[in-house]
């Protein structure tokens, strides 16, 4: 049996069917927490995003435009919820000076947990601006298109963005040993 | 030399595959010719190929039913038709109202071998203080803990107003779970119980401690009276069938 695409779910919660965003939100949690976990580096936070994401879009589902990709919708609100817990903490002004570091020793981490610590310490060495491209590129795999329509801006601008987050990122990486 | 723009963005778009068959044939003759372009290109796939190993995180198990609790059902907000549904539709009176049930019920459900000994304040004035605890607010560090086990997972958060201390328990357990907060200090004393949208949180009190028994989803406070004001610790201990799973120490810091 196929599917249910996102845009019945929609109808079908806007017309009170709890279990429809149920659906809706097993398909999109995981991604939501993890470009929140990317963004503040924080499962705590990351969870009470996640939340917070999930409510917000169950509550606004009124005004969801569905000319756009629903997930483009969540992943715009998930990443403002982001950018709010990060003004809030007054984490913006600390990022470039303390970039987040391996909580353990090498030798009680797995090689992918090294690596996942590693480039997220580099990531958090990056603007916000250039951490959303990358995020939403690499971690939740959407298109020029699909960043564009998630950030509200020109793809022209995605491209330069995305390209320059990459030479900053690969520079962090290589300061690390990571590259 | 610097590699000229234009190819950047090319080598860039063709390792995200977002390149036209005549740009991939522009792409390959720079590249055919420029040892500089053909290492930045096996950089950046080197790059992506590292960001493209990284596994996704698993969020917290009881995430999704922590959200889909605090969901209220769309038809049920349509159907209110009574002034007392309408007026309990607005999560503020909804908070305030559940939390004045709550510590009524506290009242009714706990024992305390303090009560002579100690006044309760009136403490009707904090009732929907655990609204504004929710997610984002900025916690002072020492004061929020995370539980984070198989058998129960959450937050706990430890927030002052005036000499009231609250312990903000939004928790989701699999199983019964036991929590027992001790603190040393003579000069705190239990002040009172409320819970949100839930009910089946019982409450013992004793000099020095409180004991919760919880299961499921729950989200409670509990009210200590700090009367001296000065810095203290409360220790917080969870057990599941008896067995300690988790133990934590919230750091109550003197008001600024």
């Amino acid at each position: 049996m196929n599917k249910p695409d996102d845009t019945d779910l929609i109808d079908q919660c806007m017309s009170g069917d709890r279990h429809a965003f149920e659906v809706l939100l097993v398909r999109y949690q995981k991604t939501v927490f993890n470009a929140a976990y990317r963004m503040l580096n924080s499962s705590e936070d990351a969870r009470d995003v996640t939340q917070t994401v999930f409510l917000k879009a169950f509550e606004n589902l009124d005004s969801y435009d569905p000319q756009y990709k629903f997930f483009s919708w969540i992943y715009r609100i998930a990443l403002n919820e982001s950018i709010n817990c990060l003004n809030k903490q007054n984490r913006l002004d600390v990022l470039d000076q303390e970039p987040a570091s391996p909580t353990g020793g090498p030798e009680e981490q797995t090689g992918n947990e090294q690596l996942s610590e590693g480039i997220q310490a580099a990531l958090m060495t990056l603007k916000p601006e250039y951490r959303t491209v990358i995020i939403l590129k690499h971690f939740l795999d959407c298109s020029y298109l699909e960043i564009s329509q998630v950030l509200d801006i020109p793809e022209k601008k995605v491209k330069s963005r995305l390209y320059s987050g990459r030479q900053l990122l690969k520079d962090a990486l290589t300061r690390s040993g990571l590259h | 030399m610097a590699i000229d723009e234009k190819y950047i963005e090319l080598i860039n778009a063709g390792i995200d595959g977002e390149i036209s068959t005549e740009e991939r044939t522009e792409l390959d003759r720079f590249l055919r010719k420029s040892a500089e372009g053909r290492q930045l290109q096996a950089d950046l796939e080197k790059l992506c190929g590292t960001l493209d190993a990284v596994e996704d995180l698993s969020p917290p198990p009881h995430l999704k039913h922590v959200i889909l609790d605090a969901v209220r059902p769309r038809e049920r907000a349509m159907e209110s038709t009574s002034i007392w549904q309408a007026l309990f539709a607005a999560p503020a009176v909804r908070y305030a109202g559940a939390f004045a049930l709550g510590v009524i019920l506290a009242v009714t459900i706990f024992s305390s071998d303090q009560i002579s000994r100690n006044a309760f304040d009136d403490i009707t004035g904090l009732v929907g203080t655990i609204s504004s605890t929710t997610a984002g607010d900025t916690v002072p560090a020492g004061s929020r803990i995370s539980v984070s086990n198989s058998e129960v997972a959450g937050t706990v958060k430890l927030q002052r107003t005036g000499q009231i201390m609250i312990i903000d328990f939004d928790l989701y357990s699999s199983e019964p779970i036991e929590i027992v907060a001790d603190f040393a200090d003579p000069d705190v004393w239990f002040n009172g119980f409320a819970q949100l949208e839930s009910t089946g949180t019982s409450v013992s009190a004793e000099s020095g401690r409180v004991t919760l028994m919880m299961d499921g989803k729950r989200r409670c406070a509990l009210y200590l009276h700090n009367a001296s004001g000065a810095e203290t610790t409360v220790n917080l201990r969870f057990f599941a069938a008896g067995r300690l799973i988790q133990e934590e120490v919230l750091q109550f810091r003197e008001a600024d």
